[in-house]
Parts: C-alpha cells; sequence; structure tokens
C-alpha cells in the first residue's frame, strides 16, 4: 500500500493542495496574523494614544467611585437604569456610561472628569483591530476574511497530514531543506493554537450568514427572529430590578466593592453596573473575571456578585462554572483569541508564539520560491512577482506601520479628519513599498531598506509621543505612566529589532549561506 | 453517458492537478454535506432551540474544511461526485422527515 500508485497520487495531490490553497492564502494568514499581534495589544496602544489617558497615576488605597457618579447623577436628566462603570485595569482612568449616553472618562485620583477623544480623532489601535478581521470593508470584507480563514483551516489540516504521512530530511544544510524544516517545525508545534484562533476568527466573520438558512430549517414557526433567539444563548440575560420609588441613602460604592472582593476573593472586577441608583430598591452589580480559570469564562459568561445598595446585603452571587454548558464551550473556544481582561505577560507571550508562527510562513513562501527559482542558472537573477508582493507585504507592512504610529502624535489632535489622513498616508506608504519591490532587482537590496526605514520609523515614533505629548520618559516613570512608557519602550525595541535583522541580512542570494551557516559552498565547489 | 462515467471512475495516473471538477466538488459539496449534515445535528440535539443550533454553528467552519478536504483527496474523481452527493441527499431526506 505504502508504494503503490494510488498512496503516491494521494501523497502528490496533498502536496499540491497545500501549494494550491497555500499561495494565495499564505499573504492573507499573515496580514491577519500581524495585525492580529498588534490587535493583543490594543489596550495598551488604546492609551499610548490618547491624550485624556496621560495621567499620573498616585497609589491612592480607593478610589472615591460615589462622588463621580455623584457628579453624573447631578443633571436630573442623567439616566438611573444600569450605569456601567469600567475600572481601571491597562487604562488608568475610570469609565461611566450608559446606553443612552456618551462616555464619561475620570481620572482616579483627582476625581474629575477628563475629557473623552471620539473615535473621529483617534483611532490607532482599532484601526489595527479592524485591519485584523475585516480590513474597515465592513461585512464584504468579514465575509473574504471568513471565507479565507476556512481555507487556512484547510491548509493547516492539510499540513497536519502530510506532515504524519510523508518523510522529510532532518537536515538543515541546503536552502530549500532549511525553509522546509523551519515552515514545518514552528507551525507544526504552533498548529493546536492556530486551529483554534483561525476556527473562532471563521465563527466570528461567519455567524451572520451561516445562522439563518440553519435556523429556519430547523425553527417550526416562522415568524420568529434568530437574532432573538440566539442572542440569550450568547450573552447573558440582562439583570432587571424593579424601582421602588422612595429615594435612600446608599452605601459608598467603594465599601460595596470591598465587600464584594472579600466574599469572592479570586475574582479580579473588571466593570459595575448601577441599578436606580438612589432608590430603595438599588443594586450594585460586579463583574469580573477568575484568573486561575482561564479558558472557561470571560466573553459570554462571567461570574458575578450583586449587592443591595441599601445595606451591602448579598441578592446574587454566581461563580465560574456556574454558566450554562454552551456558554461554556463558547468561552473556552473564544478565550485564545480574545484574551478576556488578560494582563501583559499572557498577550505578550501568546504575541511572541504568534511571532514565531509568521516567520514559519515566511520560510513557506520562501520554500517554494526557491523550487522555482532552481529553473533558473545560478547567474540570472530571480525576479519573480510572488517574491515581490510578498516582499511588500510582508515586510513593507513595518514602515506602513511606523508611519501610522508617528502621524498620530504628529497630527495635531484637533485637526479635521486627520484619522482619514493617518489611514490614507498608512494605505500610501504600504503601496509605495510593493512599488519598491518591483523597482529594486534585487530583493535583498529593497528587503534591507524597507526593514531599515521601518525600523528608523519605529524608534522615532516614541520621540515623537514624547514631544508631542509633553511628558519626558523619565517624567513618565516617575508618574507611574507603567503602560505608557511600556508601549513607547516596545516601539523602541521592534525598531532595534528591524534595523539589526538589516543589518544581518546578507545582500545578495551568495551570501546567503553565511547568514543561515549553512554548507553550501562546499557543494558548489565539490 | 458510459464515456464520461468511465472517464471519471478511472484513478488519475497522477495527482499533480487537482483539476476543476476536484475542486468545485470539494467546495460546494464540502459546504452542503457539513451544512446539512450540521443541521440534521440541529434537529437531534434535545434542548431550546438556541441551545440545540449553537453546537452546530460552532463546528460548522472546522466540518467545512474537513469535508472538503475529504472529497478532495478521494481517489478517483467519481468518488468525489458521489462523497459530495451522496450525503447531500441522504442529509436533506432526513431534514425533510425530522
Amino acid at each position: 500500500m505504502a508504494n503503490s500508485p494510488a498512496s503516491k497520487a494521494f501523497k502528490q495531490r496533498l502536496r499540491r493542495l497545500h501549494t494550491v490553497v497555500g499561495l494565495p492564502c499564505a499573504l492573507l494568514f499573515y496580514v491577519i496574523l500581524f495585525f492580529g499581534i498588534l490587535a493583543i495589544f490594543k489596550p495598551y496602544i488604546t492609551v499610548w494614544e490618547k491624550p485624556s489617558r496621560h495621567l499620573a497615576i498616585q497609589e491612592t488605597g480607593s478610589i472615591d467611585y460615589a462622588k463621580m457618579v455623584d457628579t453624573l447623577l447631578a443633571d436630573p436628566d442623567f439616566p438611573r437604569n444600569k450605569i456601567e462603570i469600567q475600572l481601571p485595569g491597562a487604562d488608568p482612568t475610570v469609565r461611566i456610561r450608559h446606553a443612552f449616553t456618551e462616555r464619561f472618562v475620570f481620572d482616579p485620583s483627582a476625581t474629575q472628569r477628563n475629557i473623552d477623544e471620539s473615535h473621529k480623532s483617534t483611532f490607532l489601535a482599532f484601526f489595527f483591530k479592524k485591519m485584523h478581521y475585516d480590513a474597515l470593508l465592513k461585512q464584504p470584507g468579514r465575509i473574504v476574511y471568513g471565507l479565507g480563514s476556512v481555507a487556512i483551516l484547510a491548509l493547516i489540516i492539510v499540513g497536519i497530514i502530510q506532515v504524519a504521512r510523508m518523510r522529510y530530511p532532518k537536515t538543515d544544510t541546503k536552502p530549500i531543506t532549511f525553509f522546509s524544516l523551519w515552515h514545518r517545525r514552528p507551525l507544526l508545534w504552533l498548529s493546536p493554537a492556530l486551529l483554534l484562533l483561525v476556527w473562532h476568527g471563521a465563527i466570528l466573520n461567519l455567524a451572520l450568514i451561516s445562522i439563518p438558512p440553519m435556523f429556519s430549517m430547523v425553527a417550526d414557526d416562522e415568524k420568529s427572529d434568530f437574532i432573538e433567539v440566539m442572542t440569550p444563548i450568547v450573552r447573558t440575560p440582562a439583570h432587571l430590578v424593579k424601582r421602588d420609588g422612595r429615594s435612600a441613602e446608599m452605601v459608598p460604592i467603594g465599601e460595596l466593592m470591598e465587600k464584594a472582593q472579600q466574599l469572592s476573593p479570586d475574582i479580579t472586577f473588571t466593570r459595575a453596573y448601577l441599578y436606580h441608583w438612589g432608590d430603595a430598591n438599588a443594586q450594585l452589580e460586579l463583574r469580573g473575571i477568575n484568573p486561575f480559570r482561564p479558558f472557561t469564562h470571560g466573553t459570554s459568561y462571567f461570574p458575578t456578585i450583586i449587592l443591595q445598595g441599601v445595606d451591602g446585603s448579598v441578592v446574587k452571587q454566581t461563580e465560574v462554572f456556574d454558566a450554562p454548558w454552551y456558554r461554556v464551550c463558547l468561552d473556552a473556544l473564544a478565550f485564545l483569541h480574545l484574551l478576556p481582561d488578560q494582563g501583559a505577560g499572557v498577550r505578550l507571550a501568546v504575541a511572541l508564539f504568534l511571532a514565531g508562527g509568521t516567520l514559519g510562513l515566511a520560510y513557506g513562501i520562501f520554500l517554494w520560491l526557491e523550487k522555482q527559482s532552481r529553473a533558473f542558472a545560478r547567474e540570472i537573477p530571480f525576479y519573480h512577482w510572488l517574491s515581490k508582493l510578498s516582499l511588500a507585504v510582508t515586510i513593507g507592512v513595518f514602515p506602513a506601520t511606523a508611519v501610522a504610529f508617528n502621524l498620530q502624535w504628529l497630527l495635531p489632535m484637533d485637526m479635521d479628519d486627520r484619522i482619514f489622513y493617518q489611514q490614507a498616508t498608512f494605505v500610501n506608504v504600504w503601496l509605495a513599498t510593493l512599488t519598491w519591490a518591483f523597482f529594486r532587482l534585487n530583493s535583498f537590496t529593497a528587503a534591507r531598506e524597507l526593514l531599515g526605514i521601518g525600523g528608523l520609523l519605529f524608534l522615532a515614533a516614541p520621540v515623537v509621543h514624547w514631544l508631542a505629548s509633553g511628558f519626558s520618559p523619565f517624567a513618565m516613570w516617575q508618574l507611574n505612566m507603567d503602560t505608557i512608557l511600556g508601549v513607547d519602550i516596545a516601539l523602541i525595541l521592534l525598531g532595534a529589532l528591524l534595523i539589526c535583522t538589516a543589518c544581518l541580512l546578507p545582500e545578495n542570494k551568495k551570501e546567503l549561506p553565511r547568514f543561515f551557516k549553512l554548507q553550501l559552498n562546499k557543494e558548489i565547489s565539490a | 453517458m458510459r464515456k464520461v462515467y468511465h472517464r471519471l471512475a478511472t484513478p488519475e495516473s497522477s495527482g499533480l492537478r487537482i483539476g476543476f471538477f476536484r475542486g468545485i466538488c470539494g467546495v460546494v459539496g464540502g459546504l452542503l454535506v457539513s451544512y446539512l449534515g450540521l443541521t440534521v445535528l440541529a434537529c437531534l440535539l434535545p434542548g431550546s432551540l438556541g441551545e440545540s443550533l449553537i453546537l452546530p454553528i460552532l463546528l460548522f467552519t472546522l466540518i467545512w474544511p474537513c469535508a472538503g478536504l475529504w472529497i478532495v483527496l478521494s481517489p478517483t474523481r467519481l468518488a468525489a461526485l458521489s462523497r459530495s452527493i451522496v450525503p447531500t441527499l441522504v442529509f436533506s431526506l432526513l431534514i425533510f422527515i425530522l
């Protein structure tokens, strides 16, 4: 059976499928991974990009939430039921909002209101997130990305079958075996995580078009709406509180939070909801996550504790495993993808692993190009459209992203259409790298130049930020602005890494062995 | 007709080309087989309407590529066709009955 024609054709088909599906999808997958890694750091970039979050953080024991809520409730027209308070986390401010109001941002130490920036004036972290899942094309973009992720799933599965069924040399002494080995190894190690991530991404993007036909086939009465039926499944139904009508004195919110923390010590609270605040039947709901129970909750289900506003007695308390089974399934699937309320360590680890995955992808494209280039004599320079396109997509994205980071603080905050100029420059720089890649005969020169420019621009971004925001790194360190300083340091490290890579890259193909420390020279001389 | 049948039933000498026929069978057939199969699963699962739908919806994007690969990698083009048509018919019938 092992060497029968059927088995041979099967293996050939596997290899062919992996190439045919892989080449168009690899670049899409790279873009998704690249912006996905940036989206992992969205909570920190959001803080970095907004002047209103540049606050001195003082180690005050407790935050006076009651005073902040009172300033808002002084307005008699402000809605009283279900006021949402987002507690400080990566974002140092306290954000209070209601479904029918704008969002109010408070400086926790001074208890005063700051002016929140709208999406029209600053949109950097969201922009990266949107590039990750729909490239700002709304529903058509989502469908293209969703179908692309289904193809990527097929690609990963074919890859796993290939590794299981075929034998590969374990050496990395020739370019082809080197690329093959380092295409297989990181992606095989990462394949369980990648399967989970891409699978969940495909669900998110395709759910809206994949539910309705199945719903109409399964539903008995034709009038019901699938959104009405599915919403209570994927979201915890709203907690309803009846208004008493008499006003009463409330226990301070800070005290209620302390009590809740004592009752459920494992849970890190991230959000609070006030129901009919000031009424005799007022209630406070606290939602959080349990960092010791990952993969079980955090996107559709949260452990909560509800306290009475008048005396602080417990109305309801739920733990992690009180959720119905389908919500545990949803959250287990979503955890690795969305990393709900996770800290910097988890985010950094996931980002570094996925960065290894992007390298594996790039080696996959190199492998195919290396095989193509064997058709030509060594003296003929290899000029292939796919090599140029991949160069612009994979390396050209660095200068473009760096420009977006620079423009965030270079353009005045009150400028009209600043988001448009920022994003248009991003796109144009990316297109310019494509032109440059095709213009340069030698891809190595182009790659070195693009990496160098990208690195310099990434080094410039923190400097622009320090000058434009008025906070020097030393001042930020003294004022405990760790998140913002952390983003600056990450940008500097990334810039330095890109410049180092640019310096280390060989100047042409003949020097490639030196770069990989291969033994090609022996072979050529032999 | 018999000629076409024989051409489809003979295994190709090499797998270096996938071919348009297998490609279409894989993508469209895989979609139909997985979607209708999961609809049958949704009919069979106990619980309320939303509860029985959620698992098939989650599984769909994973089962589609699996079914597609099962069809594309079949030994002959006839097998690819039957692997996409037979389960589709069986599942459609089951949905009618249930």
